[in-house]
């Protein structure tokens, strides 16, 4: 087989491949269909590779190209295709169908590294009614850029409890023994920042990774060593140090990401104090999470050092021995950020009443009503990973129109990518039918994600926590029943302990629902 | 009734229901003119169907606005065809207010169709401007429960009062509901609730019910969903409807919803949704045997229809009068009468300091005698004062001097500490086992207790009520008791002994007094102001600041076993020093700024002094028979009263 067989064979099979994905992603769910479109682009990637080739192969040897191979690069790259068009010079080449162009499923800017599409619940809405619509933004990198040079400097800085309940065989050791982990898995340009808290705290470690590779038993030892360790549970002076230490770096390297992990076991003894440094966390816009380690972890209290910072996720670990696995995640992750400063904003159209707004993925967060009078939603995301499906949900109401097709909102994605900024742009259009059984069709994957949003926003401690305390405020106020002022006070006590009523008896779930004092009608 | 703080009332309870953003949202609607005729000036209430607005016509007649109950502020979730039916069953309301004119129901007046601002244009005309407003009578009186309540919080309840608000309700129900079921296509009232009935001062008509929206027909009709309150429906109704299962109210549900709102109303307890109502509350034992009958038929449901249970009402001998005077009573926030053997209220003729210069006198006008006093302190009008007695926390009236209450105290060792917040609604109480208290000082009951160990006693509290200090060995820590809430937020001194603390309410600013001197901090931003110190082996044993916040002062001696006291005053705007004082050879029991801040008085065994900031000559050298415990100002600075372990209360005037 020549090359030029051989170049025609892969561009088909390429294509093929291309056509096959291209008919699943017309029913596929927004993740599935970001990797599909992901594998699409890789492929056309290839195509535009072989074409190239396959161009200079036909034009220096005068070669005929195949009218196939000039149709499909005539799909993505005219170039390529006006080349091997004006080396056909004879009339009656032979005819053959033409594969059908790409399916367009998504606008989108080619400078984009990272492409967004949307999906309905229920694509089609009534015309004469007005309809609550729900529907998933999901966003990740495109397959045909590469990404493989990129190297986004992550700080990665750890705050770990070495507090006297960490001195157990089943803690303390593996702590110790997860840290070459994180190490293994971070880039070279990244940069570890290690700081150790109990009564007193020290930052034992701040270098980059390469430097850190070959001293990782050094670094154990500085934390074996550490004068810190074993004594009470006080977090705050270690934030501080964390916190001085992420200023300090991001002055040096102002384009780089950093996220500050904590992790602790246990009660803290100072937790007002670190909530007093929430405003500091906020302020540097770094992503911040923790890691609960053991039963006695006191996840409330963590929520609310973190309340308002990116990340803000809180993973227990409940088997020790999974330590290591949750360290090289970490680095991993950091590996994987090929983009910063990324922020997804949505504006509604004038006719449209917003709802809620959800993160689905990574994990779930509810934002709470979108304001309707600006009908605008802007969040921050900060680092954006390679590989990785980000899936926001949102809900509002659409009222009577008779155009059979209506933008509803237009989503923004902007970043920076290599130093310079980029944004992709999503138009939402609904469509609109009077046919029943369109409107009726539901895409299931999409609803089953909606329904694990709705828990958010049905269990929300936060609200739940406010409703409460009111409902305490007023009974006491008004000199309401002692007993049902007690029941009020366990139902707080317990939320702010578990962030759950959970546990509580149904008869006390009963007794709770007594003095809410709202009518109702069945319906 | 002070409407503003009505809504007030309206903002908590919308966070309480979980309705973030609404309040804001009805506030909007205030100053709205509906088509020429009615102006809504105040949010009056927000209830599960209807929200409604106190407003003013033209030529000034007030009236109760109302309309439809949407969560307008999530307005995504509310669709048209739930509008249209929120609007229906108020226009169905209108015209039942007006079938049922002249019946306890509030009289009709208008049915107003305007513009509702609070739906957005894309909704249509029809929705955007043609809601419904219902205009009908303002009736001024209390709904049930916060008479019951307010009777009920008072240390000794008028079950005389209250059985007849319980009989009248009773009577008024039933007439009502035979008046309103005995007609062509007649109704019930399904959705009664002490919330629904208000009490007037009209003696005949005394009780009134509300919401005819409540009203549905006899027969069941599919098109209607009757309203219900979850606690007071029938244990089978709540079965039925929570698994969303429809089953019509009938004479004997009506019925049931009295006996559990009655029953309420006489035992102060919380009904509870799906059980039955505790006839063997031990409340119930202080009203007639005929009411405790009538609450048991209508609960067991005895009565098979309103007729029965009109016969069985009359055939009950009960009192049905009340006076006019006990109305009222029930009507306004009760004042006990006083439960201890007053003192008497004597004039003494002026005593003279005896020594230095003086330029001011004391006059005792009032003395009182109890077991022994260890905190006394002015409320903030001056119209009462905390008295700390043994373990006993009460309120005796300033000018009279005469208890006015004694609280239900959980103290189980002496009181040492009192302090008011701003309003004078709340005081906080401390005794060395480690109890602290807040207390509202129209109820009886602690409004919140916590009892640690490491509580020395002290207290202070903030200008609302909601923070609370109490000082520990070691440091002093924050409550929120009315959010029942304790925070890890602590506030040590200078070294790690906290001997005494003081709330400056108004600047948030909590002085921490102990070794060495004192820390002041900022409880806003947590952070500290400033740090007094005073010297190696200096105990501060009180820190007081003055009323209008111009003077941080101290008692301080020279060791913690030593019997050389100084008193020392900084300014607090620049905290320089104005004042130093030692107390030559007397154990001083305590000190107090006067409110301007002119002026400093102190407490030993043996005398009383005050001193004028500033200067080091005594204005005042007052010989007192028995030790001091404890002193305040008057707010008015007009007066001081002082208080001794012997359990003597004395009262000066200050005159120059």
């Amino acid at each position: 087989m020549s090359r030029k067989e051989d170049l025609e064979k892969m561009i088909l099979n390429s294509y093929e491949i291309i056509r096959q994905n291209d008919n699943q992603i017309q029913t596929a769910g927004p993740k599935d269909k970001l990797r599909l479109q992901r594998e699409n682009d890789e492929q056309w990637s290839y195509v535009r590779n072989y074409l190239a080739e396959y161009t200079t192969l036909c034009e220096r040897l005068k070669l005929r190209p195949l009218e196939d191979i000039i149709q499909i690069a005539a799909a993505r790259f005219a170039d390529l295709a006006s080349r091997l068009s004006s080396i056909t010079s004879t009339p009656t080449a032979k005819h053959r169908p033409s594969p059908p162009p790409p399916i367009p499923t998504f606008q989108q800017e080619e400078a984009a590294s990272f492409r967004m599409n949307y999906h309905f619940v229920r694509q089609f809405v009534p015309m004469d009614t007005d309809t609550l619509v729900q529907f998933v933004l999901a966003f990740g990198n495109r397959g045909d850029v590469d990404l493989s040079q990129v190297d986004v400097v992550t700080h990665i800085c750890l705050v770990l409890d070495v507090s006297g309940s960490m001195d157990v065989p089943d803690k303390y050791p593996y702590l110790l023994q997860a840290i070459p982990y994180i190490v293994d898995a971070l880039s070279d340009n990244d940069w570890l920042s290690i700081v150790l808290f109990s009564s007193r705290s020290e930052l034992v470690w701040s270098k980059d990774v390469a430097s850190s590779r070959g001293q990782v038993e050094e670094i154990m030892q500085r934390i074996d060593q550490s004068g810190v360790k074993f004594a009470r549970t006080y977090l705050a002076p270690g934030l501080q140090i964390a916190i001085n230490e992420i200023e300090h770096f991001c002055q040096s390297q102002s384009g780089a990401v950093t996220r500050l992990y904590i992790l602790t076991d246990g009660q803290l003894h100072d937790a007002s104090e670190c909530y007093r440094l929430n405003p500091e966390l906020r302020r540097l816009e770094i992503e911040v999470n923790s890691y609960g380690f053991g039963q006695d972890f006191a996840e409330e209290t963590m929520r609310k050092i973190m309340e308002g910072c990116q990340g803000g996720r809180v993973k227990w670990v409940g088997n020790t021995d999974t330590l290591r696995e949750s360290f090289r995640h970490v680095g991993e992750v950091a590996r994987n950020i090929v983009a910063t400063d990324a922020e997804l904003e949505i504006n509604f159209s004038p006719d449209v009443t917003p709802g809620d707004a959800f993160r689905f993925d990574p994990g779930t967060h509810w934002f709470g009503t979108i304001d309707d009078r600006s009908k605008h939603f802007h969040t921050r995301i900060g680092g954006l990973e390679k590989d990785r499906v980000y899936v926001y949900a949102f809900e509002a109401r659409l009222y009577p129109s008779q155009n059979e097709r209506e933008q509803i909102a237009t989503a923004t994605l902007h970043y920076s990518f290599q130093s310079r900024r980029q944004s992709v742009k999503q138009e939402i259009f609904v469509d609109r039918t009077r046919e029943k059984w369109r409107y009726e069709q539901v895409d299931k994957e999409i609803e089953y994600l909606f329904l694990v949003l709705e828990g958010l926003r049905a269990k929300d401690p936060k609200s739940m926590m406010g409703s409460l305390q009111a409902r305490l405020k007023i009974l006491r106020d008004e000199g309401g029943d002692p007993v049902q002022i007690e029941l009020l006070e366990k139902a707080i006590a317990k939320l702010a302990a578990e962030g759950t009523l959970e546990g509580l008896s149904e008869f006390e779930m009963r007794q709770l629902r007594a003095d809410t004092r709202t009518t109702r009608s069945l319906r | 009734m002070s409407y503003e703080f009505n809504e007030q009332q309206i903002a908590q309870q919308m966070i309480a229901r979980n309705l973030p953003g609404l309040f804001e949202l009805l506030l909007n609607l205030k100053g709205l003119t509906l088509n020429q005729r009615y102006t809504l000036r105040w949010l009056y209430a927000v209830g599960g169907q209807s929200i409604l607005y106190f407003a003013e016509s033209p030529n000034g007649q007030m009236a109760i606005v109302k309309m439809a109950f949407l969560p307008y502020h999530r307005a995504a979730y509310v669709s048209t065809e739930e509008i249209r039916r929120a609007r229906q069953r108020l226009e169905e309301e209108a015209s039942l207010l007006r079938r049922f004119c002249g019946t306890v129901l509030p009289e009709f007046y208008d049915m107003i169709y305007a513009p509702n601002p609070l739906h957005t244009p894309a909704r249509g005309d029809e929705i955007a401007n043609r809601e419904p407003y219902l205009v009908m009578e303002f009736i001024r009186g209390r709904n049930l429960l916060e008479v019951a309540r307010n009777a009920h919080r008072s240390g000794q309840p008028d079950y005389h009062a209250l059985e007849w608000l319980a009989w009248q309700v009773a009577i008024t129900v039933c007439d009502f509901s035979i008046t309103i079921s005995e007609q062509e296509d007649g109704c019930l009232y399904s959705d009664f609730n002490p919330l629904n009935a208000i009490l007037t001062d009209n003696l005949d008509k005394p009780v009134r019910i509300l919401d005819a929206g409540s009203l549905i027909p006899v027969q069941p009709k599919h098109s209607i969903s009757p309203p219900f309150t979850w606690a007071y429906i029938p244990p089978e109704y709540y079965e039925a409807y929570d698994k969303g299962k429809l089953l019509w109210p009938t004479p004997g549900y009506v019925m049931y919803t009295l006996g559990k709102t009655l029953w309420e109303i006489l035992t102060n307890r919380q009904p509870y949704p799906a059980e039955n109502p505790d006839l063997s509350e031990p409340t119930l034992k202080n009203y007639s045997h005929h009411l405790q009958t009538l609450i048991t038929n209508l609960v067991e449901r005895q009565y098979d229809s309103f007729k029965q249970l009109k016969q069985a009402i009359e055939s009950m001998p009960a009192s049905r009068q009340l006076p006019k005077s006990k109305l009222a009573a029930l009507l306004t926030t009760p004042q006990p009468a006083p439960t201890q053997e007053l003192a008497t209220m004597r004039v003494v003729p002026p005593l003279r300091p005896t020594a230095a210069v003086t330029t001011m006198q004391l006059i005792e006008v009032r003395r009182a005698q109890v077991d022994a006093v260890q905190a006394l302190r002015y409320s903030p009008s001056g119209e009462y004062i905390a008295v700390a007695s043994q373990n006993r926390v009460e309120l005796w009236d300033a000018r009279t001097l005469r208890q006015v209450r004694r609280f239900n105290s959980p103290h189980r060792s002496p009181v040492v500490s009192l302090d008011f917040d701003a309003t004078g609604r709340y005081f906080a109480s401390g005794s060395n086992d480690g109890t602290i208290c807040l207390w509202n000082t129209d109820a009886n009951d602690a409004v919140w207790q916590h009892q640690h160990k490491t509580i020395n006693g002290l207290v202070a509290l903030d200008a609302r009520g909601e923070l609370l200090v109490a000082a520990t060995k070691w440091d002093a820590v924050v409550f929120y008791p009315q959010l029942a809430i304790r925070t890890e937020r602590r506030f040590a001194s200078i070294v790690d002994q906290c001997t005494c603390i003081a709330l400056l309410k108004q600047q948030h600013l909590l002085s921490v007094g102990g070794l060495w001197g004192i820390r002041v901090w900022n409880l806003q931003t947590n952070s500290e102001l400033i740090s007094l110190r005073l010297g190696r082996g200096m105990m501060v044993w009180q820190v007081v600041f003055n009323n209008r916040g111009t003077v941080l002062a101290a008692l301080a001696s020279d060791s913690p076993s030593s019997d050389r006291y100084f008193i020392i005053a900084w300014d607090i705007d620049s905290y320089k020093p104005i004042h130093q004082t030692e107390v030559l050879g007397e154990r001083v029991g305590g000190i107090a700024l006067e409110p301007a801040g002119g002026f400093v008085a102190a407490s030993s065994r043996n005398y009383l002094w005050i001193w004028k900031l500033g200067q080091k000559t005594e204005c005042v050298r007052l010989p007192i028979l028995a030790p001091t415990s404890t002193l305040d100002f008057a707010p008015d600075g007009q007066s001081l009263i002082v208080g001794t372990f012997a359990g003597r209360m004395q009262v000066y005037t200050i005159g120059t």
